[in-house]
């Protein structure tokens, strides 16, 4: 049937009403009203089907019987948990088809699935945005070339901006080494893979250029600051001076490990001592944590920060009244033994509702008084929203 | 037959019993009492309506009986005065607020919450010599309290209508009635000449239609006819509606939805079979009236908010 015969009838039920209000209940027989207790057993809900079918009729009929019912239901706020009638269940598949695919559905269901489309992909794309926004990071895809060929590139001064990032990490000679024993062995103390310290950040760029991600991410510290490289030179010779203090401790452990290789030891042992000396390094060079978050712009620094905010939110208000205990969500007090799943009656303090279900339930006014705002609370079986 | 009643009698029994032990202050009220109770109330929520009740339904009617309520109306009827004390000190403020529900003013409410608790003890005696109060009327299958909010409903009519007798008024519907025949007769009044021809055959149809309509609406269920009554007649919300029919505005709205088209074709059918219309004179009627009646409604929606958001309510 076509929206426009619906109105129809609406528009006829209307002039009905209109026509004949207060009249329906004059043919009704004054023995024949319903008593009290099944009035009331109506308005709760507590009738056999047959009884009610009784009752209905009766109360289609009675206006006087129909406003009392209506008053209790009213002033309890019942809320009926009757599944749906014969009537409902006995309607066919294809009619509910038919409902599903309606005006009104498809009115508000089309922007609804456009809405949470659109939202998805936001989302998604949002996602997937966040592990590029490391500023250094450990990508296994991009393997470091060999390093006797980064010696032999010799990039000009106009390196990327992002590449300076682990100009200084200068602690990964070691692991190359350890990688390429041969490589290392035999080069002077002040080498640093084959390049010697007096060549100065012009080779130390180009190893950068050639190891671009074997910098680890404990090294960060060493490049917080990713500022353009200052003119060459001008501070060329500070640059050697500080190059030659930061090697200062390579060298010693450079010493060492030669010492260690000139005598004849199996090769386990030398892992295990060179592995010893990384770690040692790697301790003085650990980065201090607030430095680290700050290279981080999306990424695991707000990943922490989430947790910490959903720490503070497991630590939620909690209260406990008549020994009920109660949690303090969204600016309201809610049950601890409330359920989504549950009917709530809501009531608002002061209603005439309000008033008769504390006459009727005095121990509600407890939790209604004694917590503010909302408070949603269990009581025999039945869940009552205060506001 | 002596079998079933003497079933009926066991499971009564029984049933009394487990409901003393369910109370949690049975104020000495000896089981055979309670069981006296508990039979009338079995046949007037059950056997009245279902003869061959089997012995396993009987059992949940009685297992579902307020026990502590039925067991203080027991007691208060027994003439217990620990029990009578307990009545009005847990359900005065209930007496209170249903009373000022029921009242035009507070003096009135004052009135009518002093009256009630004569109407529960029983103002006369019985046979036995005990008072013969509202007190036997309660079967404890709804709550206490909605039980005294209904009695002090009707102690109202009653009240309302032993006034109405002695001062007589007219009713406010009648009111409503001048009002909008008076209306009606300023609108026809504005409106604009039409052929005499048209507007008589209007009438006409129109009233085959209301007639058919109030046929077509008997044909319902009892439900469906409540629920057209209490939307319609009452000026409910769905909402509200729903509550009364123990479902939810949705299921109120749907149903109201099938109650149209279910009416639109009994009144086709009427129109069609009994009084010789044609489909497509049915058809033309529908339209005609239709837009005569929204154009006379119209006016009263512009003053009366409530209309159109039951319109919405349908809508949504």
């Amino acid at each position: 049937m076509k929206p426009a015969n619906l109105n129809e009838m609406d528009v006829m039920l209307r002039s009905l009403a209109r026509r004949d209000s207060g009249v329906v209940s004059a043919h009704v027989d004054a023995e024949s009203h319903l008593d009290a207790d099944e009035l009331n057993a109506f308005a709760e809900g507590v009738v056999t089907e047959p009884a009610r079918a009784r009752y209905s009729a009766h109360l289609a009929d009675c206006t006087n019987c129909r406003r009392i019912v209506v008053g209790l239901t009213q002033s309890v706020g019942f809320t009926a948990h009757r599944v749906a009638t014969e009537d409902e269940q006995a309607a066919s598949f294809w009619q509910q088809l038919a409902g599903f695919f309606s005006n009104p559905v498809l009115r508000f269901a089309i922007p609804a699935v456009l809405l949470v489309s659109i939202i998805g992909i936001g989302v998604i794309a949002l996602r997937q945005e966040g592990p590029g926004e490391f500023i250094a990071q450990h990508d296994p895809s991009r393997q470091p070339p060999n390093v006797d060929q980064a010696n032999q590139t010799v990039p000009g001064p106009s390196s990327t901006p992002t590449e300076p990032t682990v100009a200084f990490a200068t602690p990964t000679a070691p692991i190359a080494r350890d990688s390429h024993p041969e490589a290392g062995r035999g080069e002077g103390a002040g080498s640093v893979a084959g390049v010697p310290p007096s060549e100065g950040p012009a080779t130390l760029q180009k190893e950068a250029d050639a190891q671009p991600s074997q910098s680890l991410p404990t090294f960060a510290p060493d490049v917080t600051a990713p500022a353009p490289p200052p003119p060459r030179e001008k501070s060329a010779e500070r640059d050697q001076e500080q190059f030659a203090a930061r090697q200062e401790p390579r060298k010693r452990e450079d010493e060492a490990l030669r010492v260690n290789e000139s005598q004849p030891q199996d090769s386990d042992s030398l892992a295990d001592r060179n592995k010893a000396a990384t770690a040692t390094r790697r301790a003085a060079n650990q980065p201090q944590p607030g430095k680290v978050q700050g290279l981080m712009r999306d990424g695991r620094a707000y990943e922490n920060k989430d947790k910490n905010k959903s720490d503070t939110s497991d630590d939620a208000e909690t209260r406990t009244v008549s020994g009920k205990r109660f949690v303090r969500q969204n600016n309201a007090w809610i049950d601890s033994a409330y359920r989504q799943s549950s009917t709530t009656t809501n009531v608002k303090r002061g209603s005439e509702q309000y008033r008769a279900l504390i006459a009727d339930e005095p121990g509600l006014r407890t939790f209604s008084e004694q917590l503010g705002g909302e408070v949603v609370v269990v009581w025999k079986g039945r869940a009552y929203k205060f506001h | 037959m002596n079998h079933k009643l003497e079933q009926l009698e066991r499971l009564c029994a029984d049933g009394a019993k487990r409901l003393s032990a369910r109370a949690a202050d049975d104020y000495g009220v000896p089981t055979d009492s309670l069981a006296v109770r508990v039979r009338t109330t079995v046949q007037k929520h059950l056997l009245r309506d279902r003869e061959d009740a089997l012995p396993g339904a009987i059992t949940d009617l009685i297992d579902t009986l307020q026990a502590d309520d039925l067991c203080l109306i027991v007691a208060c009827e027994q003439g217990n005065q620990k029990a009578w004390d307990d009545l009005v000190e847990r359900f005065s403020p209930t007496v209170r607020s249903a009373a000022r529900s029921a009242s035009a003013n507070e003096e009135a409410a004052e009135d009518l919450a002093q009256s009630i608790w004569a109407e529960l003890h029983g103002l006369r005696r019985g046979a036995d010599g005990r008072p013969t109060g509202k007190l036997a009327y309660y079967s404890g299958r709804g709550s206490l309290a909605g039980w005294l909010r209904a009695v002090i409903a009707q102690l109202a009519i009653d009240q309302h209508r032993k006034q109405s007798r002695l001062v007589q008024t007219e009713e406010d519907s009648d009111f409503d009635r001048i009002v909008q025949n008076g209306h009606q007769h300023t609108l026809s009044n504005r409106a604009v000449v039409i052929n005499p021809e048209d507007e008589t055959s209007q009438k006409f149809a129109a009233a085959g239609m209301q007639q058919a309509l109030s046929q077509a609406m008997l044909a319902l269920t009892a439900e469906d006819r409540l629920l057209v009554k209490l939307y319609y007649f009452d000026g409910l919300r769905l909402k509200e509606a729903g509550a009364v029919l123990g479902v939810h505005e949705a299921t109120a709205s749907r149903r109201l939805t099938r109650i149209h088209t279910e009416l639109r074709r009994q009144v086709e059918t009427i129109l069609i079979n009994e009084k010789g219309w044609t489909k497509s004179e049915t058809d033309a009627a529908f339209s005609e009236l239709a837009l005569n009646l929204q154009t006379d409604i119209e006016p009263l929606l512009s003053t009366n908010k409530t209309l159109a958001n039951k319109e919405n309510e349908i809508a949504g």
